[in-house]
């Protein structure tokens, strides 16, 4: 019974002080928000305005095609082979085995970060900005904070390029000198 | 009407509903799966890297042909040669992925949309 109540009490207080966190980080996204000059901005220059999200939308998805392709080539046409290859004539390839796991996870962060970033987008598009400017803003803020996360992405991929031609490089220097 | 007619009737009746309802659920079922291969197609981000969705004719012949064969072979022995090849192979798709930074977040920025708080430097724009 003391437990049960224990728990209890344990409980409304993780709610009670997760309640108090999020309304803070709803406060603190509305002092970040839109002014009233931007406002005026907004509504006088709606179609401008949507006209270059059009733009961004339609090149980030070519983007995101070409990238995907090249994302795709290296992990499938280039990686994999040469680790089954290398596993076929019994070396060590685990530094570079290593490497690509992460690779194809930060691919697959990609994909779904892409696809939420995408979603948002289009989102923020369908938004009358006349009418709700203020929710427009909030909406395009979120977009650009899943664009980055976008960003952040494709910096851990590229990353993981250059990791994996460094264990690539050693790889081949420790072949080359038992030879 | 006789009870034979009657029974006929019944039956005639019968066979009647069934066409309808193999019609009905049959268009039903379509319908369904309709939903879920577009939920599929939604869900599964085939949607995001489909430019023959309407609004994207402009760059739609602006995709990159995928130069083939790439593949690495992945069975064979292993040796300097091989190793050569691979890093050149390597190297060149590696310098196309990260040539450029991708998704960079100034073009979403307030200055980029002109929608920024100082109305002088979106004139001076």
């Amino acid at each position: 019974m003391t437990s049960k109540r224990l728990f209890s009490v344990f409980a409304i207080t993780a709610v009670l002080t997760g309640a108090v966190f999020a309304g803070g980080t709803v406060s603190a996204e509305d002092s970040s928000t839109i002014t009233d000059l931007q406002l005026v901005q907004i509504r006088a220059r709606c179609s401008e305005v949507k006209a270059t999200l059009g733009r961004v939308h339609a090149n980030d998805a070519l983007l995101r095609v070409n990238r995907g392709q090249l994302y795709e080539r290296l992990s499938t046409k280039l990686a994999a082979p040469l680790n089954s290859r290398i596993a076929l004539n019994r070396l060590d390839g685990s530094a570079l085995l290593t490497v690509t796991s992460n690779y194809d996870q930060h691919l697959n962060d990609f994909r779904t970060h892409y696809q939420t970033y995408e979603e948002q987008l289009s989102a923020t598009m369908r938004i009358d900005c006349v009418n709700q400017p203020a929710k427009f803003y909030d909406s395009l803020q979120d977009a650009r904070a899943k664009r980055q996360i976008v960003n952040e992405s494709s910096q851990r991929l590229a990353s993981d390029i250059a990791e994996y031609k460094q264990a690539f490089t050693e790889f081949a220097r420790s072949y080359r000198e038992k030879k | 009407m006789t009870e034979e007619q009657h029974e006929e009737h019944r039956a005639y009746q019968l066979a009647k509903n069934r066409f309808v309802i193999l019609i009905i659920s049959s268009i039903a079922i379509s319908l369904l799966l309709v939903c879920i291969a577009l939920a599929m197609y939604a869900w599964s981000g085939a949607a995001q890297v489909d430019l023959s969705r309407p609004g994207y004719g402009d760059i739609r012949n602006k995709v990159d042909e995928v130069e083939e064969p790439t593949a690495f072979p992945n069975s064979g022995p292993i040796d300097k040669e091989v190793l050569d090849s691979y890093e050149k192979l390597y190297d060149k798709t590696a310098s196309q992925v990260t040539s450029v930074n991708t998704f960079e977040s100034g073009v979403l920025s307030d200055e980029a949309l002109r929608i920024n708080e100082d109305p002088a430097a979106t004139a001076n724009q």
